[in-house]
This record gives structure tokens, C-alpha cells and sequence, in this order.
């Protein structure tokens, strides 16, 4: 961190001090150069930290942070409520002031700040402004915070990663503040003690005007020591949880599993850039969010610092310290080759805890030889994807390739399937990789890879269609839909991907690209219509005809869907199941009267 | 492992449990997210058992009578023995006449866990969380609650069957052993279960290691003692601190090795409830020895120094340790991707289809051209069907040998792959086996039991489906995989009429009646559209009987005029 950034520290923290016993939602400073400052208001209303279930989990949250989720499966994080609730009112209540000012300096470099409660609020101001500005260049801003609680959990620090959005939240910790962890702890076994606490911090030193120095052990005496054990257990419980699955051994997978049963634990995790304030000014600061979440547990042994939110005032920052390259960290601080000035030794970390940072270590360094074996795929892919490709072209002048994988007639067909189940053997073992949180967190946004599985889906889905119905696979389970078990997860996941990238990038992006509008269950749709209007009639699938009319014709008008697929054998059993009545209306009979009717006697020269 | 355990603070919630518990034989106490139930360890009397050493164990299945917890003995795994006493505890709590006593019945035996597990199961289905189950108990007590987790496995209230099935947890407090390399086998198959047994054992606590080391002179009977073996995950603990170890060799060892002074035999009870608090305790202070070497051997080491055995000592037991866990890591590691096997596996499929079509183009059903055998194609057929037939065996294995604790032992796509795979591949094991002259009976002389197993589980599934029209569409695989072992058959039948016949023999009445029952059965595939149409090629096997038969007919039935008709042209 330049001077220039400790200048702004400290100026936020003053800011924050400032806003916390204000009335007004945020206050807003202009005199650091062209850095507007929005420092928002503390709360120690208990419904403000913790509200609903015991874990305050929202779900779902509001529209406006449609990207807190994981993309492939569409799995949305949980916000805490509480915190949410009171950024919503912020919102509202301000009569868009805040949306008017932030718009107003969008130009210039944006600083949310906040204290505790404050600094909760300022984390969802800057995802907010992220968020609204998905589309444009993004967005300049940057959130520092004091002794803030934790707002989300693992997914949604996994999207703030997935977005590039980390580097903008800078969270000042102290190593015994419980406020940061607060929220590992379940509201039953805390919310009685918390009035007590939230009144007796800051309001010790109301307005700020006469800074008082308090010695750190006079600041944990605030805190009732039943306080501190429970957010220290309940960190513990925390840390050992997520220590299991860095290093899970053989059975460790089984026995989360049994544990989860057992005691809920709290979802939220850090994600940004963690500040741990330790004494004689030393900083250390932590980016990986595995080792951050360690060293909230492990930093609550650290004698002699700091933990009440007033110190942050006082706290002068002489050093900072990067905690990194962890998985060379010594194992012990008598080690001869370690600097008695590094992060590990500052924070007085014990075997248990650094054996915990290498593993996260080891950790991210996984998902990077991850990342490179799946890359090493890429080239399996292509060469697939092109036979594939090639399959397709040779039997658009016949039948199309749809068709003729169904019935399978000649060589060209039984070497698409073994070409198609080699495509899905590689991009299934991607998709697993996804799922588990196993590549590094960009993954599903990189460019490459939706493209590639955009192809993959466009070209291959039908194939698996066919071979679906060709087997008659709908009497074994249901019908294939894209919502429905019998649609593999390896054609939803590049779907997620693509809506997703389409939302951040402008309509001329290639990924806008007309060809990938047709819905790659079309087949899928025309063979369920057909099961449906064979069992139960006409009427019964009338609404979905119309619907489906009105899309074709759609992908007709915009070139996604060609003239020749609606001659293809499959979508002409499907037209000659129709009521007559029906097809003289329909919206597509004009497209579809040649093939029809050959030679149509009723249309006019 | 061990924090993690222990932050959960169940262990002391149970042994709390458990020593509350006063002439009581067991006790249910609900906590919110989990329900415990604690055994009593004094041991219900015994009548008619002899308490002499080698008949401590009681083997499964046992011969003269059957035992709860039989299931557990599997195809591979034919004998499991357990410690007598706690089965006789257990059964006198299940209230199970056959093993107990009838005599000593106490009315409490009966009002025990049918309704007390019952209602606690019913209870919680409604509000569709159902309550972890958590089986307590010290000593013997613990050794009941974990035969009683086992017997949980299988026998679930309906109402939980239905719902997601969360296995019940037991934790035992100073247990011994109580069962043999068998039930260790039996555990060590479903990963899971091997997480689910918590065993706390105290640094200087007798009772469990009782089996460990020969104690009593008496007890020193060759080979009886080490057929008591470890299962499920040992919390060790100590004043100092506490580990997790799941490898039972390790259990054994460390067990070993911490074997307690017998001058300290007679020491009064341990008290976990004491420990387990002082461990707490010493979360907040720090570890800060300095082992060396690769993260495997500090972390071993760091368990060492929790049980108060200081590392350097027993750098053999160190090394051997750390070759237990590089082997189930490397064995973790190398074991391949079921899902890509399974992938593999249709690639092979793939192949046999195309086989099937070219056979079709030629006018044959594959089952013929496999068993003439003319072309080069035929013989790279045998690969593919080696391929699948061993990826199969070993899956459907794999699925058998679990002790049955569910209904449908394999996934549906599993179950809907083996079935096709079944319908596909067998018919070339049966074209194998008849090409060979003087080969009869396949179904019962030759059929691999794989089959007969997917089969069955086929038809459990079928029967538990609603049954939905189906298109009325010939199949590409005719249904009955046995359908031309069947077909054969009929075929040496109409052989042994016709020879029979032409010497005379007038007692052909018999014969007759089951061609005529073969009749029956292809009747009902075509009426079905069970059959593929490539059955009724010109040269097929089924023609060729047909042709025969026809010539020996003397009735007229659906069938024959079917086939006579040439209605079978329009089969489809």
C-alpha cells in the first residue's frame, strides 16, 4: 500500500467513526482529491445483525445482485438478512440519493467505508454499484471497512472472485475483534448478550471529538467473556470444518458429511483483501479467503492486541505485511531460515494454523494444475467437435444430422456417436471439476470456455437428443426437457455460462451471435409434442404448439433456425400431426405449404 | 478430524447421556437437530451362555438360529462373527425371542425401540427434517449402541425409507472390540458407515483395549484373541489432547502402544466426561513442537504427541503408519473416475450397436452372424463383449457386496444401462456357449450370475413404476436377453421329436407340450412387440426352428398360423 493509500485509510476510518453515530444513512466527504468518500451509519439495533432463521440466510435475494451465484448450476448464495435488510432500506430510504450520487461522480474513483455494522453496508454498496454497472467499463470504486461482519457466503465469495471483484474490498481487522466473526455464530446462542455489546463499543466515545486511548485489556473487559467463548468456539467450529475439507484425507469427505448433520453451521465466509491490525502497527494482509477464514479463528489466540471497534481510530499502521506464498511457510517460528517479521510470526501462528495456511495453499495450487489439465483438453475437444461438424454439414443436404443419428443407417452415423461420447467423457470431467469448486473461481467466465461449450451444445445437444429417442429413453425416465433430469448437466452449464456473459458484454459481442439463439432442445420439443399430441390429443398440446410456432418463427425471422430443418423428417411428422383447422392458421404455414403441399393448386401466380 | 469432532460438542452432550442414565436401560433425549439415545452398559443376566473363552464370538449367520443382524454377511463376506455378550445384550433389548432368553423377556425389553424409534421417526418425517439418530453408550453399553446402529441400517420405519436416509451416528465410550476381520470388512465396504462410528477411547481406560492384549491368563487362547478387530473412527484422548485415526492397523497399534500399566487395572471408571472438558479447554492454547519431515509424518506425529507418546520413541510404528496412509491416498488417487469407465463402457456399446446394423444390412440378426462366426468383424466383437462383461461383473459386484441397506442397489441410469447392456451382450454369450456342439441348458449350465442379478433388478424396478403404455413399437433388443437360449432349446426339442418320432415312439405327448409352451412365450413377445424384428430374417436360428417345426406340427394355434400366414413379414 503507497502513502497515498494510507492517507485514504486513515481518512475512511476517521469518516466511518463520523458515520457511525450519525443520523443520516451515509456521509459523504469530497476533500481527498477526486476520491468521493461514502462512509455509512452503524446500527446496534440487534435486528440489524441478526434477523429470520438462525443464521439471518436470505434466499433469494434481491434482483439487483443477479451475479452472487454460482453460474453453471445456478446455485444462488445466501446474504445475511439482517445486513441485507438494512443496505434495502439505505436504498429506499434515501430516495435514490445514493444511486443520484454515486451516478453523479461515476467518473471519478468511488470509496464506500464503514465501521462494523457500517462497513456491512458499505461491502453491498460496492456489489450494488459493481452490479448496476455490469454492462460498462467497470466501475472504479473501492471499499474499505473496520471491523465489518461477514455478508456472505462461500458461493457468494466465489462469484466476487469469479466477477474480478476481490481486489476491491480491503476489510481492517483486528485479531480479537468477535464483531468479524459475529456471524459464524448462531443467533440463539449470542442475540442475548449482543445489546449489551453493541451499546457499550462505540458509544464510549460518542461524536469522536476526544480520541481516548484504551488500553486493550480494558477493551475486552466490554465484551462478556460468555460473548467471546461462544464467537470463539463457533470460530473454531468454523476453522476445523474448513480445515477438514482442505486436507480432507480418504474418509474426511464422509465424515463433513455426518458432521453437517449433526450442528448447522453458519454458511458465511470472507471473501477480499483481509487487513489483520496487530500490534506496534503491523499489518498483515491475507488475499486467499481460505487462509483469511483460518486466520479468523486462529488470530482470536493472539495475546495482547487489539479487539474493540475504537481501536481503529487509534490504530496507526506503520508496516503491512503480505501474507503469501503460502505454501512455503515455515512450520514453526524457530524455524532459522524464517523472518521473526513475517505474516505467520506477527500473528503468532501455531503449528495447527500454518499446517491449515499450507493446505490453502496447496489448495489454490491445485486448482491451478486443475485449470491446466483441463486446458490440456481443449485441443481432444476441437478435434471432436469438428468431426462432429463435418457430420453435420455432410447430412444437411439430406436428411440432417438430427435424423439420421436417430436411425443410424450408415457409418458416418455409428462414428458420431463414438465421437460424441468421447466429446462428453472430457467435458463431464470439466463440468465435475466446476461443480466442485475445483478450477480457479474465473473459470466460467472465461471467454474461451463458454465459448467452447456454447459449440459443444449447440452442436452435440441434438445428437444426445436423438440418441435419447432413438432408445426410446423417455418410457425409462421422463421426457427430455431442458429443465428435466433426463437433460444432461453438461448442456445447463455453458447455457448458465452464455446468458450470464450476455449480460456483461454489449449486444455486438460475438457471443450475441445469432446462431446461438435456437434453444438446442428444439428437437426435444417437436419429439415431446408428438408423444403428447399421440397420447393425449391435440387440445392437450395445443398451448405449447402455439408457443413453439411463435419461437420458430422468431428463429426464422433472425436466421438462428434454417428453412431446411422444418423439411427434416422428424419436423415433418410433427406438422403432419397437426389438425388441419390448425395449420391453416398457423403463424409457420407459409414456411411450411411447399413441402406440404407440393404443389399448392391455391396459390396465385 | 479430531477438532472438528470435537467442536461439535456431541461427545459431551452423549456421555452427559449416558451417565444420567440410572437403572434405565436406555434413555432418548431430543436436541433439536439430533436425538440421542443412550444404552446402559450393565449387562442384562445371561442364561444358558458359556462364558468360556472361544465362545465369545458368535458367528453369522449362525446355524441354528437366524439373528437380527444377518444381513451383514454378504456374497464375499460370508462370515462375521461378534462379541457374544453384546449380542445377547442387544438382542435382549430388541426384545428378540429367537437369540434371548424367552424366560427372561422383561416387559421393558419390549416397550424398547420398535416404539420408542417409531414414533421418534414419525415424528419427525412431518416437518421434513428428520432428526439425526445418535446411539450412545459406554463400555458395553457402546458396544450394544453399535450393534444397534448396524440393525438400524436395514430396519428404518417406512416412513424414513422414504425420505432421505440419514444413517444414524453411534458413539462409544470406552468400548471393546466386538467384532471380528469380518465385520471390519463388512464396515470398511460402504465408506460412509466407517465415519458414522465414533469410538472414544481414553489414554489409560482398560476396557477397550481389553482385545487388544492378552490380559487375564485366561484369555490366552491361541488365535481367539486376535480375531477381535477395529472398525469405524477412534477418537483417542488424553489429558494433552486428542486424534482421529480411521486405519484400523494404526487403531491397533496406538491402542497397543498405549496400553495401560495392569497395575493400574483396577483404577476406578475413566472419566470422558472430565477429559472431554479439559480438551476443550485446550483449544486456546497453543502447539508448538517442532517435528520434521513431510506434512504426512508431522501430521502423524502431531497425533502421536496428542496421546502423550512422544514420536522419536516408536519411529517404526511412525513409519508404518505413514506407508498406511500414502497407500489408501495413492489407492484414492489411482482409483479411476466411475463416471469415466462408465463412459468407456458405452463407447463399447456404441461399437456392439453398429455391430448389430451391419449384421441387420446383411439380413442376419448378430446373434447368427456371431455364432457363424464368417467375417473379421465377428471376432473383433469378442473384445468389445469381454470389455463389457468385466466392467459389468465387477459393478454389479460392487453393488451386491454393499450390505443391502436400500432396495434399488444401483442408480437408475445404472440400472437403465445394465439392462440394455444385458439385452445386448448376453445373446452373444449364449451364441458362444451353442456353437459348441453338445452345449444344452444354458439357463442353467452356463448363465453368469450377473445377469440373472440385473435381471432381477430390472423386474424390482418394472414392479415398482407405474405401469405406462408403451408405444407399440418392435424393440431394437428383444427383451428377454435369454430369448435364443430358449430358442436353441426349442430347437434340440424339435430335434429329439423328429428322431424320436421317426423310431416310433409314440409317448411324444410331453415333448410336444412344451414346444407348445415355447409357442406360448414367443406368442406373448410378438403380441408384446418384446421382440426385435431382426428374429424373423430368413436364416436366422428362430427361422430355421420354425421351419422344422413346422413340418412335425399337428395343431394349429394364434402362432403357427402367425407364422404360417408369413404375417411375421409385417412384424414391426
Amino acid at each position: 500500500m503507497e502513502d497515498d493509500d494510507l492517507q485514504l485509510v486513515r481518512k475512511c476510518c476517521s469518516l466511518a467513526f463520523r458515520a457511525h453515530d450519525s443520523d443520516a444513512h451515509f456521509v459523504k466527504d469530497n476533500s481527498v482529491g477526486s476520491q468521493p468518500i461514502f462512509a455509512f451509519q452503524g446500527s446496534r439495533s440487534v435486528d440489524h445483525w441478526f434477523y429470520g432463521d438462525q443464521f439471518s440466510k436470505s434466499k433469494p435475494y434481491p434482483t439487483y445482485f443477479p451475479s452472487l451465484k454460482a453460474l453453471g448450476s445456478g446455485d444462488s448464495g445466501i446474504l445475511n438478512l439482517a445486513l441485507l435488510q438494512r443496505f434495502d432500506q439505505i436504498l429506499l430510504d434515501s430516495q435514490s440519493r445514493l444511486p443520484n450520487e454515486a451516478d453523479r461522480t461515476r467518473k471519478k474513483k468511488i470509496v464506500f467505508t464503514g465501521l462494523s455494522n457500517g462497513g456491512a453496508a458499505a461491502i453491498l454498496a460496492t456489489i450494488w454499484l459493481l452490479e448496476t454497472h455490469r454492462r460498462d467499463p467497470k466501475p472504479d470504486v473501492l471499499c474499505i471497512t473496520f471491523g465489518a461482519p461477514l455478508v456472505g457466503d462461500k458461493i457468494v465469495g466465489h462469484a466476487i472472485r469469479r466477477e474480478g471483484w476481490s481486489s476491491c474490498f480491503r476489510n481492517f481487522v483486528f485479531p480479537r475483534d468477535p464483531i468479524p466473526r459475529i456471524h459464524f455464530c448462531p443467533r440463539d446462542e449470542i442475540a442475548g448478550d449482543l445489546p449489551s455489546v453493541l451499546l457499550s463499543r462505540v458509544a464510549v466515545n460518542p461524536g469522536g471529538s476526544t480520541p481516548r486511548t484504551l488500553s486493550s485489556a480494558s477493551e475486552t473487559n466490554q465484551f462478556s467473556e460468555k460473548l467471546f467463548d461462544v464467537v470463539f468456539s463457533s470460530a473454531f467450529s468454523i476453522a476445523s470444518y474448513d480445515s477438514c475439507v482442505l486436507r480432507s484425507s480418504a474418509g474426511g469427505g464422509c465424515l463433513l458429511a455426518a458432521v453437517n448433520g449433526l450442528v448447522k453451521l453458519s454458511p458465511y465466509r470472507p471473501f477480499g483483501i483481509f487487513y489483520f491490525c496487530c500490534s506496534e502497527g503491523e499489518v498483515v494482509k491475507v488475499e486467499n479467503h481460505e487462509a483469511v477464514t483460518q486466520i479468523l479463528f486462529h488470530s482470536l489466540l493472539l495475546e495482547g492486541s487489539s479487539s474493540g471497534s475504537n481501536g481503529y481510530q487509534t490504530y496507526d499502521i506503520k508496516k503491512i505485511v503480505p501474507l503469501d506464498n503460502l505454501q512455503t511457510i515455515p512450520l514453526s517460528a524457530n524455524d532459522k531460515d524464517d523472518d521473526v517479521n513475517s505474516g505467520p510470526n506477527i500473528l503468532d501462528l501455531d503449528m495447527d494454523a500454518r499446517l491449515n495456511l499450507i493446505a490453502a495453499g496447496d489448495m489454490e495450487q491445485a486448482r491451478k494444475k486443475n485449470l491446466a489439465t483441463v486446458n490440456g483438453y481443449k485441443h481432444d475437444i476441437n478435434a471432436c467437435l469438428s468431426k462432429l461438424q463435418t457430420y453435420c454439414t455432410n447430412c444437411d443436404d439430406g436428411i440432417g444430422y438430427y435424423d439420421a443419428f436417430k436411425l443410424q443407417q450408415h457409418k458416418a452415423d455409428f462414428e458420431a456417436n463414438v465421437t460424441r461420447l468421447e466429446l462428453v467423457g472430457h467435458w463431464e470431467e470439466v463440468r465435475e471439476l466446476v461443480k466442485g469448486f475445483e478450477l480457479p473461481d474465473s473459470f466460467e467466465t472465461n471467454r474461451e470456455w463458454v465459448d467452447l461449450g456454447t459449440r459443444i451444445r449447440v452442436l452435440v445437444e441434438p445428437i444426445d437428443i436423438a440418441n435419447f429417442y432413438r432408445h426410446d429413453k423417455n418410457e425409462e425416465t421422463n421426457l427430455y426437457k431442458a429443465d428435466s433430469r433426463a437433460r444432461p448437466n453438461y448442456y445447463r452449464y455453458p447455457e448458465n455460462w452464455l446468458r450470464h456473459m450476455r449480460g456483461l458484454v454489449p449486444e455486438a459481442d460475438p457471443l450475441w451471435g445469432k446462431e446461438w439463439n435456437l434453444d438446442s432442445c428444439f428437437w426435444a420439443r417437436v419429439e415431446n409434442m408428438c408423444i403428447g399430441i399421440k397420447k393425449k390429443g391435440f387440445d392437450s398440446e395445443k398451448g405449447t404448439v402455439l408457443e413453439f410456432e411463435k419461437e420458430v418463427e422468431k428463429w426464422l425471422t433472425e436466421g438462428a433456425l434454417s428453412e431446411r430443418e422444418l423439411k427434416r423428417p422428424t419436423f415433418h411428422k410433427w406438422w403432419g400431426m397437426l389438425p388441419e383447422e390448425h395449420k391453416n392458421n398457423s403463424r409457420i404455414r407459409d414456411r411450411m405449404v411447399d413441402e406440404a403441399r407440393p404443389a399448392n393448386p391455391t396459390v396465385p401466380n | 478430524m479430531a477438532n472438528l469432532i470435537l467442536s461439535t460438542g456431541v461427545l459431551q452432550k452423549g456421555w452427559s447421556c449416558v451417565t444420567e442414565l440410572q437403572r434405565q436401560p436406555f434413555s432418548v433425549k431430543p436436541f433439536g437437530r439430533f436425538t440421542i439415545v443412550a444404552f446402559s452398559s450393565s449387562a442384562p443376566p445371561i442364561v444358558g451362555e458359556a462364558q468360556g473363552c472361544l465362545d465369545r464370538f458368535l458367528e453369522l449367520p449362525d446355524k441354528t438360529s437366524s439373528s437380527p443382524l444377518d444381513f451383514l454377511a454378504t456374497k464375499d463376506n460370508t462370515k462375521i462373527s461378534i462379541h457374544r455378550p453384546s449380542h445377547s445384550a442387544f438382542c435382549h433389548l430388541l426384545g428378540n425371542p429367537a437369540l434371548t432368553d424367552q424366560a427372561r423377556l422383561h416387559s421393558e425389553a419390549i416397550l424398547f425401540p420398535f416404539v420408542a424409534l417409531k414414533k421418534l421417526q414419525l415424528k419427525k418425517s412431518g416437518d421434513q427434517k428428520q432428526t439425526q439418530l445418535i446411539l450412545v453408550g459406554r463400555s458395553l453399553g457402546g458396544s450394544v449402541a453399535a450393534l444397534f446402529a448396524l440393525w438400524l441400517l436395514k430396519n428404518r420405519s417406512e416412513e424414513s425409507k422414504d425420505a432421505q436416509i440419514i444413517t444414524p451416528i453411534c458413539i462409544t465410550y470406552g468400548s471393546p472390540f466386538i467384532g471380528d476381520a469380518g465385520l471390519q470388512r463388512a464396515i470398511s465396504k460402504v465408506e460412509k458407515l466407517k465415519s458414522h462410528f465414533w469410538h472414544v477411547v481414553g489414554d489409560d481406560d482398560v476396557v477397550p483395549r481389553e482385545f487388544v492384549v492378552p490380559r487375564l491368563a485366561s484369555q490366552v487362547v491361541p488365535g481367539a484373541l486376535a480375531e477381535f478387530k477395529p472398525f469405524g473412527t477412534y477418537f483417542l484422548c488424553s489429558k494433552v489432547g486428542c486424534t482421529c485415526i480411521d486405519h484400523p492397523d494404526s487403531v491397533l497399534d496406538l491402542l497397543r502402544i498405549s496400553d495401560v500399566d495392569p497395575a493400574d487395572l483396577h483404577v476406578q471408571e475413566y472419566d470422558y466426561g472430565a477429559v472431554l472438558q479439559q480438551l476443550k479447554g485446550k483449544i486456546k492454547n497453543k502447539r508448538s513442537a517442532q517435528p520434521q519431515g513431510n506434512s504426512i509424518q508431522i501430521g502423524l506425529s502431531l497425533q502421536l504427541e496428542a496421546l502423550g507418546i512422544m514420536a522419536h520413541q516408536h519411529q517404526g510404528l511412525l513409519i508404518e503408519m505413514e506407508c498406511r496412509e500414502t497407500v489408501v491416498d495413492i489407492r484414492r488417487k489411482g482409483a479411476q473416475n466411475p463416471n469415466k469407465k462408465f463412459n468407456d463402457a458405452k463407447k463399447q456399446m456404441a461399437r456392439l450397436e453398429w455391430y448389430m446394423k451391419r449384421c441387420e444390412e446383411g439380413e442376419m440378426d448378430y446373434y447368427d452372424c456371431f455364432k457363424e462366426r464368417n467375417a473379421e468383424r465377428d471376432y473383433d466383437v469378442i473384445n468389445f463383449k469381454n470389455v463389457l462383461n468385466r466392467y459389468w461383473k465387477e459393478t454389479v459386484e460392487e453393488a451386491e457386496n454393499n450390505p443391502q441397506t436400500s432396495d434399488v442397489p444401483l442408480r437408475d441410469r445404472f440400472l437403465f444401462s445394465g439392462t440394455r447392456y444385458r439385452r445386448m451382450v448376453e445373446p452373444l454369450d449364449i451364441a458362444d456357449y451353442y456353437r459348441k456342439p453338445r452345449n444344452e441348458d444354458y439357463m442353467n449350465k452356463k448363465r453368469a450370475s450377473h445377469y440373472v442379478t440385473l435381471e432381477k433388478w430390472h423386474e424390482d424396478w418394472v414392479k415398482s413404476k407405474k405401469e405406462d403404455p408403451k408405444e407399440k413399437k418392435a424393440k431394437i433388443l428383444t427383451e428377454d436377453s435369454c430369448f435364443w437360449a430358449r430358442v436353441e432349446q426349442a430347437a434340440l426339442m424339435v430335434n429329439e421329436l423328429k428322431g424320436r418320432r421317426e423310431q416310433g415312439d409314440m409317448e411324444l405327448d410331453g415333448l410336444r407340450n412344451e414346444l407348445k409352451n415355447f409357442e406360448g412365450y414367443v406368442w406373448k413377445l410378438i403380441s408384446n412387440h418384446a421382440l426385435s424384428a431382426t428374429v424373423f430374417f430368413e436364416r436366422s436360428t428362430f427361422m430355421k426352428w420354425w421351419k422344422q417345426y413346422e413340418s412335425e406340427l399337428k395343431h394349429n394355434s394364434e402362432f403357427t398360423s402367425y407364422m404360417k400366414n408369413g404375417d411375421y413379414r409385417r412384424y414391426k
